[in-house]
């Protein structure tokens, strides 16, 4: 029962939070009264509850969120076969070293210019955040596969443990918060920069096409509730690649 | 027969060991020798896990039990699964279960590793190293950190499980070589 008790507290203090600045927000619309540069949360949540109504929301959502989802789980293989080749291969590191900063380093606005001249706004988003996707999930499991235990290396050795067993057995629970920080990270940055991509290269029927098209017409509510529906979306995609990873996790200690 | 044969192994310019030769014969041998004498790193070299700068190993077996001197088990799983996993098809739970009992551990086979006390998990790392089929048993110091009561325990385990096969085993304890009824190699 004890551990309830500061989980209780941290949760109260939590909606504080969030109501202090909802509240500073409807202030600072209240005072500024000029709607078109300040929305107010009752009018966003308004909007929002109107665009939950309309089926062609999920449509947009749904278009964004498979574009992006493919780019993510791309990125994360290729990153993640990388790093195993690099683990192994330390001339593969030193090869790989430059275009991973440079990856990392470019701005994504400069990646979306760039890409734009190769590929359709349509391919764009997955494109975009397969780059951004790509270091992380290389960076993060690289580290984690160097840092295996060397010891427990060699027991599988001595022992004769065959790789697949010794993969799941030894390998993954040692880069399990390594994978788990990589992806939960790489899941919000693919989003985030995936809808840039869209607002950039506007495919018909995306998230990014809403966006443009809120600004475009002024209207500062739609722009606030698509903002918005990102930010839920960015969040319980995260929440629910942890959740799955941990059960994933624990099942593979059970089996 | 395993032989060593006028093994060298220097690490960084400091010489470990300087033409080393013994020979492993059937039953039960312990390496001894105060610490520092490259004991452990005589046991990498026959294990395959070290090459010797010069020397040979002579009739090493394919398939090698060994405990080492960390327990190097993994802490996520059970007891049980520590044991499957090294041991793969070989693993039987009933013979499992009479190991972990003749080492006082009975009913630990659910046991998280990372729950047991540092003498359990040096019980749990023999009863791996017993269990395993393999001509030669190399156990590097097998008894430490257990008490008096437990190490009579251990060294039974091992007389009873070292019967058909070589074993070498590291210890500092002439006792222990006594009791175990070793021949002995000082290095």
């Amino acid at each position: 029962m004890k551990p309830n008790k500061p989980l209780k507290k941290e949760n109260l203090w939590r909606c504080a939070a969030a109501l202090f600045w909802l509240l500073a927000w409807q202030g600072a619309a209240w005072l500024l009264r000029q709607p078109l540069l300040l929305s107010s949360p009752v009018k966003v949540a308004r909007r929002l509850f109107s665009l939950l109504g309309e089926s062609g929301y999920y449509r947009v959502l749904g278009f964004s969120l498979g574009r992006i989802c493919l780019g993510f789980l791309l990125g994360a293989a290729l990153g993640a076969a990388l790093a195993m080749i690099a683990a192994r291969w330390e001339p593969a590191e030193y090869l790989l070293r430059p275009l991973m900063v440079t990856v990392r380093s470019v701005p994504v606005a400069s990646f979306i210019i760039l890409a734009l001249v190769w590929l359709s706004g349509k391919q764009l988003n997955t494109f975009i955040s397969f780059l951004m996707v790509l270091p992380i999930v290389y960076g993060n499991l690289l580290a984690g596969l160097k840092s295996r235990s060397k010891s427990l290396g060699e027991m599988a050795r001595v022992y004769r443990i065959p790789p697949a067993r010794r993969l799941l057995y030894i390998d993954l629970p040692q880069l399990k918060p390594h994978l788990l920080s990589a992806l939960s990270l790489a899941m919000g940055m693919s989003w985030k920069s995936g809808i840039a991509a869209e607002v950039i290269g506007i495919p018909t029927g995306s998230v990014g096409e809403m966006l443009y098209q809120s600004k475009v017409y002024l209207d500062t509510d739609a722009l606030y509730a698509w903002t918005l529906s990102i930010v839920l979306l960015s969040v319980a995609l995260e929440k629910l690649l942890t959740f799955l990873m941990k059960r994933a996790f624990a099942r593979l200690e059970r089996l | 027969m395993i032989e060593l044969n006028d093994i060298s192994k220097a690490f960084e310019g400091k010489p470990v060991l300087a033409h080393v030769s013994l020979q492993v014969p059937g039953g039960i041998t312990c390496l001894m020798g105060v610490s520092g004498r490259g004991k452990t790193t005589l046991l990498r070299i026959l294990l395959g896990l070290e090459a010797p700068d010069a020397g040979q190993v002579i009739g090493r077996p394919e398939r090698i039990a060994v405990q080492f001197q960390e327990d190097r088990l993994v802490e996520t799983l059970t007891v049980g699964r520590n044991l499957k996993l090294a041991l793969g098809r070989a693993y039987d739970e009933q013979r499992a279960e009479s190991c972990l009992t003749a080492l006082g551990l009975p009913d630990s086979l659910g046991l998280r590793v990372s729950t047991l006390s540092g003498g359990m998990k040096r019980r749990v790392s023999l009863a791996r190293a017993l269990l395993f089929p393999a001509p030669l048993l190399v156990l590097d110091e097998p008894f430490q950190g257990l008490d008096d009561a437990t190490r009579q325990r251990a060294i039974a385990a091992v007389r009873a499980y070292a019967r058909d096969r070589a074993a070498l085993v590291v210890t500092h304890d002439a006792d222990d070589a006594a009791a175990l009824g070793a021949n002995l190699i000082n290095l």
